[in-house]
């Protein structure tokens, strides 16, 4: 998984390295990133050595691209565009 | 002649008409399951599915093949019966933890009831028909059932809208049938079985709209 900077929203692949030095823009907080899905509301589910790391619970459980409809407000609370979700349906 | 038998049964078994499937929609409990349960003790002798007083029971499709149901004047329609989960908008473990619910557990039940929904509202388009289980007991002026309604007009699906809970001294059919006034609404008591002779002569006229 890469992490995305919630600052400057910069990504990095290597999540190992920008744990320990933080971002180039002064950033400590970053998102897990599935690259497989679009980016939405995600939840902290860990902190740890000053920086805060999210996890869409939804896209780490199916990791599918499916849910971009689905916003994570905190772990547990979910609210889904159900209007963009009916119109996405067609026969 | 005996050729054109063949040609005709050989013609039957590629052109045999697919299982008609009947969902059920509605926000969450609607009384879907109970419905579905009713259904299948009446005509398959078991049940379907859990039922719950706390929301969002059901979390994923459930299917039930060959449902047929035999009208006394000899009619008879066939169909597997979908039973969906519930569609909100907003789904919070609070709302679980408060009617007693573990808290991992309500967690974990808030985020398969948001797949179920996802998952219910991408199934619509596969139903040939549908009935919107409302329940008779609460504003039916909501997001939810505005949008299933209009989405199945727009599918062109057939559709029944029932009033569920008639039982309870709350319930109201009136009060369905003035948000839906191009509709003729009707009500029942999935629960109690209550109208459930009428459900099923409706279910008729259903099927005979899909012909």
């Amino acid at each position: 998984m890469a992490h995305r900077c919630t600052q400057c929203s910069k990504i990095y692949y290597d999540d190992t390295t920008i744990l320990e030095r933080g971002c180039v823009c002064g950033g400590k907080s970053f998102l897990l990133v599935n690259m497989d899905s679009p980016v939405h509301d995600m939840s902290i589910v860990a902190s740890e050595n000053g920086f805060r790391i999210e996890v869409d619970e939804l896209f780490r459980q199916s990791g599918k691209s499916q849910r971009s409809n689905t916003h994570i407000r905190e772990r547990g609370k979910y609210a889904i565009d159900i209007k963009k979700e009916f119109a996405q349906q067609s026969k | 002649m005996w050729l054109k038998s063949v040609l005709s049964k050989i013609k039957g078994l590629f052109m045999r008409k697919k299982t008609i499937a009947l969902a059920l929609y509605g926000p969450p409990n609607g009384g879907k399951t109970t419905l579905a349960n009713r259904i299948c003790s009446d005509w398959l002798g078991e049940e379907m599915g859990e039922t719950s007083k706390i929301a969002h029971e059901t979390r994923r499709l459930f299917r039930k093949g060959k449902v047929r149901i035999v009208h006394e004047d000899g009619r008879e329609i066939l169909f597997t019966l979908v039973d969906t989960p519930g569609i909100a908008s907003e789904i919070n473990y609070e709302e679980f933890v408060n009617e007693g619910m573990d808290e991992i557990l309500a967690r974990q039940r808030a985020r398969e009831a948001a797949d179920g929904v996802v998952e219910s509202i991408g199934w619509i388009s596969e139903a040939d028909a549908v009935v919107v289980i409302l329940d008779s007991t609460c504003e039916p002026y909501t997001q939810v059932n505005e949008l299933i309604v209009e989405k199945l007009n727009e599918l062109r699906t057939p559709f029944l809208v029932v009033a569920n809970k008639i039982d309870l001294k709350k319930g109201s059919v009136d009060r369905i049938q003035t948000a839906f006034p191009e509709h003729s609404v009707f009500g029942i008591s999935a629960k109690y079985g209550r109208n459930i002779n009428l459900f099923y002569e409706k279910l008729f006229e259903l099927f005979e709209r899909l012909n």
